[in-house]
């Protein structure tokens, strides 16, 4: 498992969404929800498609200990899935850690 | 462009001028002053036309006049590219590269694409939305060696190729992500936009 690749993306990204497509591009309807909400809070955030990466999307399952994409990491700490996105939204929990971010 | 045919003789006078506001210009001009005030617009363009003493060929010609018009009308309201949709630019997104340029971002897969299977000589990739396929416009897009296009924008990709659309397309298309797909049922730019209410399944056919 390439662990330094992936802790230098989240060093690097205070916020990133791993996800199936991209900001631009989202290519499943789960990666979309996620990236729609996260949007509604912050312009500042980059998002990595783990579909062009096949070695880092077997890799970040493990990392996580997380089955799915997507995954949202914050300060280098998984929050996890669109679900819980969802959630941690509705709840205001998500704005709390985004603007703490 | 292609013209496109909205107005028939058959009409009612009223609905023309409701919904080409020009009309009216065409009407007075050929003599119809009484189509302006209030007479009876409930009649069709052709009945209407006759009983003034006029002939199948002043109605075909009257018809064409208010396309025209019509045309020209939805023509104004059509966004022009700005200054920036000109120039290209590299836009980074985690680990994908896009290329943002006419109003539309190309993936670097469709950008290296259209540059690697481009033939001698055919400069311009033409990528124009035209009435067909499944869903009541289809994307159609080729080589040429012309940038010869009524209503056309060249927007220039690099120094050996350029992609070549016109207002209507650009319009349409605004916003739009361009990829480049391979698959079973062959290889090609596949787009992704957002103004469309209804994808065929191909990606190939939308409707807005």
């Amino acid at each position: 498992m390439n662990k330094e690749k992936i802790e230098s993306l989240l060093s690097d990204n205070k916020i990133i969404l791993f996800m199936k497509g991209d900001k631009f591009m989202p290519k499943c309807g789960f990666s979309m929800n996620a990236l729609e909400i996260i949007k509604k809070l912050t312009d500042d955030f980059i998002t990595y498609d783990i579909l062009e990466d096949e070695e880092l999307r077997s890799d970040l399952k493990i990392y996580s200990e997380w089955p799915t994409y997507p995954q949202l990491y914050i300060n280098q700490e998984l929050i996890g899935g669109s679900d819980i996105i969802k959630d941690l939204y509705l709840s205001g929990d998500l704005e709390k850690l985004i603007q703490e971010a | 462009m292609k013209p496109i045919t909205k107005i028939t003789k058959h009409w009612p006078v009223q609905k023309i001028l409701d919904e080409v506001p020009g009309s009216v210009d065409c009407m007075i001009e050929a003599g119809l002053d009484c189509f302006a005030c209030n007479s009876d617009k409930s009649e069709t363009l052709e009945e209407g036309m006759k009983s003034h003493g006029l002939s199948d060929e002043d109605v075909l010609k009257m018809v064409d006049e208010i396309n025209k018009s019509w045309q020209s009308h939805r023509m104004k309201q059509l966004k022009k590219p700005k200054d920036s949709d000109f120039t290209i630019i590299e836009v980074t997104e985690g680990n994908k590269v896009y290329y943002k340029i006419g109003g539309l971002m190309l993936t670097q897969k469709a950008h290296q694409a259209i540059l690697q299977l481009k033939p001698e000589g055919k400069n311009y990739i033409k990528i124009l939305l035209e009435a067909g396929g499944c869903s009541g416009y289809s994307y159609e897009y080729s080589y040429t060696d012309s940038s010869d296009l009524e209503d056309g924008f060249v927007f220039r990709l690099d120094d050996s190729i350029s992609l070549l659309t016109n207002l209507f397309t650009f319009n349409k298309l605004l916003g739009s992500v361009i990829d480049f797909e391979s698959g079973l049922q062959g290889s090609g730019l596949v787009f992704h936009n957002p103004n469309s209410k209804q994808n065929c399944h191909c990606g190939v056919s939308v409707n807005f």
